[in-house]
């Protein structure tokens, strides 16, 4: 998607105003404020002449330079603090004024009383942990206090305020960050490096007295007006290391942009999470962006550093700390080499690179990111399994995958936009559970998880009718693994009840792949299967009714649509009767309780689909029809409302008014269709500008389109009838153009020619009516292919 | 206290009131714990609004009856109070003339710093209130990120759109309520 369309795909996420005068507005305020005033000329001119004075008051505001709304509530009360300190003594410094608030606390710029030349930052160490934090200090002050180097601010003193708070008081340095810095005097490239290389040199000296600093970032790099760059907080991290509150640690969870893998996991930290922090440092450095940081705006969006610069971030930014640079004098001479034209060291980039990339092209939402956090701890810890470290990273390894696959996956799955995030924590977690599989053949509770595993990404890669890739072979196979797995475990214990459920999920996720594909015998097969399998439950749980009658759902579809398809001898029961069974299963699901929204799903679905059985041809029974699509969209909007957040059950209610249309435009209610459709419409077109790389939201925009199409063919609105069925029409084409296994779309596209040829035909335009049934018969054969 | 967590379902499946009731009793609790933070605890000297608000979520909701879509909402209930905290702190110093001397450090105090700078908390209201009718999206906005404390990325979580979004639209506010104040 290229950035204009994505930039109108943001916009589109807040809601219209009641009057469309706003919209107008809103909509011209965002395109002109981003333009320098010479140039919104061009765009105002065009505007309605309200619109335009309302919009030009705005932007006179906009452009007003007053700070304004520029702090939060919270803010002025921590000033206030601030404010309350001034003037405050803290050991034999006075506070002059407050310079910043610190992820570790706030920080004070002092003087030394009597000393007027002496300025010293003071910070007061938050969670520091009192007696403790200075038992550490007076262990550590004499090393850190050692420190002498021209790009080290020194660590000065130390102690415990009269109110008994943990503070530092350390060298001021008169700065800014290093990011501004470079910034503010638009430095190039070279230059840049070259503070760079100023910086490995403190570090590097560090190392040598045996000093890591642990929290290299840009804040901590403050370049002064000469251009010298200095570190602060030497060694400092440490000190107030012993803070093993869990809110600490969840904030560093949240906020990684520096921090290494082996600190988020809270493993041993050696110079090697220095080397990694300058490499994230260094990145940021050559393209003015984190490698990790998420919701961009698109125009922010910086390109990875490439070439020789890109290999040395992805070498010292490594998951593995044993392949990265051996230690900072290494990468600084990796970066002086390239500043000098010779061949660098670093190899090829690596996972944690590729993952960055990923980061950046993707806009995810907190929870994704903190996703992506956790499949970068899965590859470091995969990695030391990998050399065989001890039986207990084995069990770490696997307990993580569980945890992605099973926990994180699951806590995403609903929030719209996560497809692309699903996919690679799947993706990932597989690769390790994979080579575990390798070495645990007979330890059935893993093969078990590896089939849970399979199944999970192959749903993500295209289990229709919920958010996926569109990679309809991809399911295909990774369902195929999953069941090759629990078929095997199943052989050697019959008994084992997660592998008979395992076995039937396969099987009936195979089906619906199958139906997809329009190999209407392979999906009854399957559905088949998993039917005979899940009536063989027992105790029987809610659960397994829920999951029965999906089965039977899938099965009366399976014969009603592929009817054509499936020989004599495989029709078992009619549609209708199966339909009924899925009722008549839900009736055993408690009405109350924790299954409420499940059992309405499952309710709605089985009588949206009697709904359109009693359009079709062979049992057509419009009130009938009419009756199950009523009973599906009250079931269906009641599950919606119990969670307004669930992008599925929103898009399953929505899909019922569109399935409903297609019942009223079969009795000619064309404008209770275009009603529904136009309901329909709005939730479709907020769901896939939500998440633009599931493919389900855009056949569902095609499908709405074409009944939209429809309706507004019953009411003989034919400039609005050709309008939908276009939009359909370019929806459907790039859906096949994308997934040859597609063959659904093709038929769907045959139908929308099918409506364009009869508008043309309405319209007396023979010519039209002509090319577009020829074309619908041709789209028609090859779905049939 | 089980009714926070039954009004928070409430309002989640559309209740309106059940939001109003929220706000009434998060009120005294959210003031209190800022007051505390400011006064007593030492050990928390820069304030994290998200880390105060967590604090009152758990103590005041149900951890295990509750979706984690029910915190994003409790956020908005605290920024929503602690707006209705600065106007009434504000109605009050208008309506009653305080006495000199030391000013003790209540959230108050902090509250005075905030009404002293640039615009008049009375004011901000009521132009919000405006806002509210024309974009009620863009007003929730201002409010998470305004008396809520939340960075343009937790108010994206929070509401549910992308962070390009919100600051987009959070230009637009700004520049609403700036012409909206000056206009007085």
């Amino acid at each position: 998607m290229d950035d204009g369309s994505r930039v109108a795909a943001a916009r589109d996420e807040f809601a219209m105003s009641a009057d469309p005068f706003w919209d107008q507005v809103r909509e011209l305020f965002h395109a002109s404020a981003e333009l320098a005033p010479s140039e919104r000329a061009a765009l105002l001119d065009h505007a309605d002449a309200r619109v335009r004075a309302e919009v030009e008051s705005l932007l006179a505001a906009h452009d007003d330079t007053e700070p304004f709304l520029d702090r939060s509530v919270w803010d002025y009360i921590d000033r206030a603090e601030g404010d309350r300190l001034a003037g405050a003594t803290i050991g034999p410094y006075r506070v002059v004024r407050q310079l910043g608030g610190g992820g570790m606390g706030t920080v004070f710029l002092a003087i030394r009383d009597g000393e007027f030349s002496q300025r010293v930052a003071i910070k007061l160490v938050r969670g520091g942990g009192g007696e403790a934090f200075v038992q550490r200090f007076r262990q550590e002050r004499q090393i850190l206090a050692a420190l002498e180097h021209p790009n080290i601010a020194r660590l000065i003193d130390g102690g415990r305020t009269p109110d008994g708070l943990p503070f530092l008081a350390m060298e001021f340095v008169d700065g800014v960050p290093i990011d501004e810095y470079c910034r503010a005097h638009a430095l190039s490239i070279a230059q840049r490096l070259r503070l760079f290389l100023q910086l490995c040199d403190a570090v590097q000296y560090a190392h040598g007295n045996l000093v890591i600093h642990r929290d290299i970032k840009p804040a901590n790099v403050l370049v002064s007006e000469e251009g010298t760059p200095k570190l602060l907080d030497f060694g400092i991290a440490k000190l107030v290391s012993s803070d093993t509150r869990a809110d600490a640690t969840v904030t560093r969870l949240m906020t990684p942009e520096y921090a290494s893998p082996e600190q988020l996991l809270g493993e041993h930290v050696s110079t090697a999470t220095d080397v990694y922090s300058l490499g994230v440092l260094l990145y940021e450095l050559v393209t003015g962006a984190k490698p990790f940081a998420a919701n961009r705006a698109p125009r922010d969006e910086a390109k990875p550093p490439r070439g020789e610069i890109g290999s040395i971030v992805a070498m010292a930014m490594e998951v593995n700390p044993s392949r990265r640079y051996g230690s900072v004098e290494q990468l600084a001479d990796d970066v002086r080499r390239h500043l000098g034209g010779h061949p660098i060291a670093a190899r090829r980039p690596t996972f944690r690179y590729r993952a960055s990339k990923f980061a950046r092209r993707n806009k995810l939402g907190v929870a994704a990111v903190a996703a992506i956090i956790a499949v970068i701890a899965i590859a470091f810890i995969a990695t030391l399994h990998q050399k065989r470290i001890a039986e207990r990273r084995f069990d770490q390894v696997r307990s993580l995958a569980r945890s992605v696959v099973f926990e994180i996956h699951d806590a995403i799955a609903t929030l719209p936009g996560s497809t692309p995030a699903r996919e690679l924590l799947v993706r990932r977690a597989l690769v390790y559970l994979d080579n575990l599989a390798a070495e645990a053949e007979h330890n059935t509770p893993l093969q078990m998880e590896l089939g849970g595993a399979y199944v999970k990404i192959g749903d993500v890669q295209g289990l229709p009718y919920t958010p996926n890739l569109g990679d309809t072979h991809g399911a295909l196979t990774s369902y195929h693994k999953a069941l090759a797995i629990a078929e095997s475990v199943y052989a050697d214990e019959p008994e084992n009840r997660d592998a008979l459920l395992l076995l039937a999920d396969a099987h009936d996720r195979i089906g619906f792949v199958e139906q997809r594909t329009l190999r209407w015998v392979e999906a009854l097969r399957a559905h088949e299967r998993a039917r005979v399998l899940r009536e063989k439950i027992t105790p029987r749980t809610p659960k397994d009714d829920l999951a029965l009658a999906r089965t039977w759902v899938a099965i009366g579809d399976d014969v009603y649509v592929g009817a054509k398809q499936i020989p004599e001898s495989m029709h078992r029961v009619t549609p209708r009767q199966a339909y009924e069974a899925a009722l008549h299963t839900l009736d055993r699901v408690p009405r109350t309780g924790p299954h409420r929204s499940e059992l309405l799903m499952e309710t709605g679905r089985a009588h949206q689909h009697l709904g359109g059985m009693f359009t079709g041809g062979e049992y057509h029974d419009m009130a009938a029809a009419l009756a199950h699509h009523d009973a599906a969209t009250r079931a269906l909007e009641e599950r919606a409302s119990l969670d307004p957040t669930n992008a599925v059950a929103r898009r399953n209610f929505a899909d019922q008014l569109v399935m409903r249309a297609t019942a009223q435009n079969a009795i000619r209610d064309g404008a209770g269709a275009l009603e529904g459709t136009t309901r329909a419409l709005a939730v479709m077109k907020e769901l896939a500008a939500a998440d633009p790389k599931n493919v389900e939201a855009q056949h569902d925009l095609a499908f709405v389109y074409e009944q939209m199409g429809f309706a507004n063919l019953q009411l003989k609105r034919w400039a609005d009838s050709e309008r939908a069925t276009r939009e359909a029409i370019a929806i459907r084409e790039r859906l096949v153009a994308a997934d040859s296994g597609n063959r659904e779309d093709i038929r769907g596209l045959a139908v929308l020619y099918g409506v364009l040829a009869n508008v043309g035909k309405e319209r007396g335009d023979a010519a039209a009516y002509a090319r577009y049934r020829e074309k619908a018969d041709e789209l028609l054969a090859s779905s049939r292919r | 206290m089980p009714d926070v967590t039954r009004l928070l379902r409430d309002w989640s499946a559309g209740r309106a009131e059940a939001r109003d009731e929220l706000v009434g009793l998060v009120y005294a609790p959210l003031r209190a714990i800022a007051e505390r933070h400011l006064q007593k605890e030492r050990n928390a000297h820069t304030l994290q609004p998200t880390a105060l608000v967590n604090e009152l979520y758990l103590r005041l909701v149900d951890q295990r009856s509750v979706e984690w879509n029910d915190r994003a909402h409790f956020f908005a209930v605290a920024a929503q109070v602690m707006r209705r905290i600065l106007v009434d702190h504000a109605r009050r110093r208008n309506s009653e003339k305080r006495g000199g001397g030391v000013v003790p450090l209540t959230i108050g105090a902090a509250l005075d710093v905030a009404a002293s700078e640039n615009f008049d908390v009375i004011a901000l209201d009521a132009a919000l209130e405006n806002l509210a009718v024309i974009f009620p999206q863009q007003a929730r906005l201002v409010e998470l990120r305004f008396y809520g404390g939340l960075t343009i990325d937790e108010t994206a979580a929070a509401l549910g759109v992308s962070a390009a979004t919100v600051s987009r639209e959070w230009t637009m506010a700004r520049a609403w309520l700036r012409r909206e104040m000056n206009s007085r």
